[in-house]
């Protein structure tokens, strides 16, 4: 028996702990048998016959490395894949590596090029029960602009509350995206050229600071389920909700991902208590809602009670999450007009609100992003 | 009569139902033959939509392998005619045929006028939208709400393919017929991916009187280059390997000799992860793997001429003419590449690859020059 070991060639500080899939082709085009993953800052052995292969990684970005190696008997041959698209510095890497600097869903091979916009401006605004906004200052001044890439980066403590960070890239045109509750979330403003003369310049990535909840957020983000679904595997999302308590915004992709996977058994109770627990949070309300609808049999009462009181709460954290909500109440409204014949008031009130929000959405956005001057104006250009 | 193919399988057995709705002409937007809607959104007439659907339906009709789930049947509603009662009636027809087996494959396709309310519902509109000036949108479906409520339909696979623009009103809509106007009753998984030709906001665009680039790309990635894996005898097309070269394809198109990213949108749909379904078989001889290759430093391109050649196919092409970064479409195979630059460039050489391996989905490699 022959070993490849397969490591990635940068070196990783602040997301090594991300993991990618890996996909071994033989010299007959057959897949290696076997769920293998690699841990960015880990190289991982796989045993092999001796021979020619292909190692593919997918990377969340979409991105997806290959390297051909040939391994002799009772050997071990190293593989280095090297990603095309390298970050500037080792503390930005998470940014270039998980997120992806472009807001296309395939990784697009980029020139370099100045950034023809001028900086953006932001704004710190926060998010409270029953949809109320508030300005709340300014964040520090953006750090390691990167000519031809990045306005520049931040980070921020947002922990307990629903922060909102507003960037306006001309005097008329303006975003608010989310901000993950974390101990420090980090975010990057990368300059992402639109096909839209006028467009939206800026492609604000943000990592709430678990490596492998984030990667499993951008292939979701992006449709790869195929690659989700691999990580996910091996994935404990049920440690995340367990450790909700510290990470709240990662166990809300934990159960994102376990709803898509329809994984209800490892669902288990959780989702009751991340919804109880985190009363600031949306995405827990969200997700013991679908849970609900998803049970056998479907628990409507329950469902519509927690999409009313996520819409209470503010909007969802992801995306996925405002799709989510989204759905939930168009599903209630209807269902409760062909059970009744009359209009239900209390959803139809979440409903206006939130496909106002989901209207002026940017859905290439991982966290929730949506268009407008004014955070209780939502308007998509 | 909309069945334009009926194979006339045994009802029981597992198959693909197709039914594409394709919506050419509007008589009352901008340049229709009727009175015009009392908001037209600055909508007008189409030429791409039948194109586009007749090739996709030759497509099935003439090249769809799949032993497990074969055509059944092709049900598809096209100007003239594709008003909404018709367009409710295929639906009815193809929503029986495939609750028949919980195995079957359906497939949606539209290809028409889209457009994206205040409150988040989108509109696909029908032949006859603004027919009646009280009632415009007696002419339109809630493709969203369709969705939602098939989640309990006994079909566990379900391919949408929205082929419209996506472009945003500033009204709310509400009310619009969903074709399915029960809401589910229960949630299975189902694999349910919602595949749309554009972004949110944008239109969905094509060459004139030609089928769409999004359905261009829909037929190029079925026939060869939206494979997932070999499984010993050929190569399988799921619904999740679909979907993400789809978004590669689309960024690969020509539009008047530029290239476009148009950014195909995969989200939106339901996929349990738990399985996917298998759409199609390529043989490996047909597999071709979406590639890029370019010079580093970029500067080095406009002065090269890069080649691909294959020994065991004796297959060789050369970038000479071609967009740069160059982009072809290879067989699967091993690829020694190399570049040659023009007399007087700045750089002395390109260094060469030996057999690398072209490898679905996509296959990329840069060529160092000094």
């Amino acid at each position: 028996m022959s070993t490849l070991r397969i490591r990635f060639a940068p070196y990783v500080s602040d997301s090594g702990k991300a993991v990618v899939p890996l996909r071994i082709i033989d010299r007959n085009w057959r897949n290696i048998a076997g769920n293998w993953e690699l841990t960015l800052d880990n190289p991982v052995d796989v045993p092999v016959e001796p021979g020619n292969f292909t190692v593919q990684a997918f990377m969340p970005t979409g991105e997806v490395i290959s390297q051909e190696v040939a391994v002799v008997a009772n050997e071990t041959a190293d593989v280095s894949l090297e990603p095309e698209i390298a970050s500037p510095r080792e503390d930005l890497a998470w940014g270039y590596l998980l997120k992806g600097t472009s807001r296309a869903a395939a990784a697009k091979h980029r020139h370099t090029w100045s950034i023809e916009a001028r900086d953006p401006v932001l704004e710190l605004w926060e998010l409270s029960y029953d949809q109320r906004w508030d300005k709340i200052g300014l964040p520090a001044p953006l750090q390691h602009r990167v000519d031809g890439a990045s306005f520049g980066s931040g980070s921020m403590r947002t922990s307990g509350k629903l922060v909102w960070l507003r960037i306006a890239w001309t005097a008329e045109r303006a975003k608010f995206v989310a901000l993950p509750p974390a101990e420090t979330v980090r975010f990057n403003l990368f300059y992402d050229p639109p096909e839209i003369e006028g467009g939206d310049p800026v492609n604000v990535v943000v990592d709430a600071g678990n490596p492998r909840a984030e990667s499993i957020l951008g292939y979701l983000r992006r449709g790869d389920f195929a690659s989700a679904r691999q990580v996910g595997a091996n994935f404990t999302a049920e440690n995340l909700l367990r450790e909700k308590l510290r990470d709240p915004a990662s166990a809300a992709i934990g159960g994102y991902f376990l709803l898509q996977a329809a994984d209800f058994v490892r669902l288990h109770n959780w989702t009751e208590r991340l919804s109880e627990w985190f009363e600031y949070i949306p995405d827990g309300a969200v997700i013991l809602a679908w849970h609900a609808l998803w049970s056998s049999p479907p628990d409507f009462d329950l469902a519509r009670g927690q999409l009313i009181e996520a819409t209470h709460r503010g909007l969802p954290v992801y995306t996925i999450g405002l799709r989510l909500l989204s759905d939930g109440l168009s599903l209630c409204a209807a269902r409760a007009l062909k059970l009744t014949g009359k209009e239900d008031s209390d959803i139809a009130r979440a409903l206006e609100i939130v496909g106002t929000y989901a209207a002026a959405a940017d859905w290439a956005s991982a966290a929730t992003s949506f268009y407008g001057m004014q955070p209780d104006k939502p308007w998509h250009y | 009569m909309s069945l334009v193919v009926d194979r006339r399988l045994p009802t029981a057995d597992p198959q693909t139902h197709l039914l594409l709705i394709a919506v050419n002409d509007y008589p009352h937007l901008n340049g229709g033959s009727g009175t015009p809607a009392p908001q037209t959104y600055g909508q007008g007439q189409l030429t791409t939509p039948v194109p586009s659907a007749v090739k996709i339906a030759n497509w099935f009709d003439t090249r769809l392998n799949n032993a497990t789930t074969p055509l059944g049947t092709i049900e598809m509603v096209a100007s003239p005619g594709a008003t909404l009662p018709s367009i409710a009636g295929a639906f009815s027809a193809w929503f029986n045929r495939c609750a028949n087996n919980p195995q079957n494959v359906a497939c949606f396709y539209f290809c028409g006028h889209g457009l994206e309310s205040k409150n988040n519902v989108t509109a696909l509109l029908a032949e006859d939208y603004g027919a009646n000036p009280l009632d415009p949108w007696a002419g339109a479906f809630d493709f969203r709400a369709m969705f939602l409520n098939l989640a309990d339909w006994s079909c566990n696979s379900q391919i949408f393919l929205l082929d419209a623009c996506r472009t945003t009103i500033p009204d709310s809509l509400n009310g619009l017929s969903a074709l399915k106007s029960a809401t589910p009753t229960s949630f299975p998984p189902r694999d349910a991916p919602v595949f749309k030709a554009t972004s949110f906001g944008n239109a969905a665009l094509g060459p004139a009187n030609a089928p769409s680039y999004f359905s261009e790309a829909l037929v190029d990635c079925l026939e060869m280059l939206g494979v997932s894996h070999f499984d010993g005898s050929a190569w399988v097309v799921d619904t999740a390997s679909l979907g993400r070269a789809l978004v590669q394809r689309m960024y690969r198109t020509i539009d008047g000799g530029l290239r476009r990213f148009l950014p195909c949108d995969i989200g939106g749909g339901v996929q349990s992860l738990s399985s996917f379904t298998h759409v199609h078989s390529v043989a490996p001889v047909d597999v071709r793997v979406m590639s890029e290759f370019y010079c580093d430093p970029t500067a080095a391109e406009d002065d090269a001429t890069l080649v691909a050649y294959e020994p065991s196919l004796a297959y060789q092409i050369d970038s000479a003419g071609e967009l740069r970064p160059w982009r072809p479409n290879l067989p699967l195979g091993d690829y020694d590449l190399s570049g040659r630059l023009v007399a007087g460039s700045a750089f002395s050489s390109i260094a060469a690859l030996r057999a690398a391996r072209a490898a679905p989905p996509i296959f990329m490699r840069k060529l160092r020059a000094v």
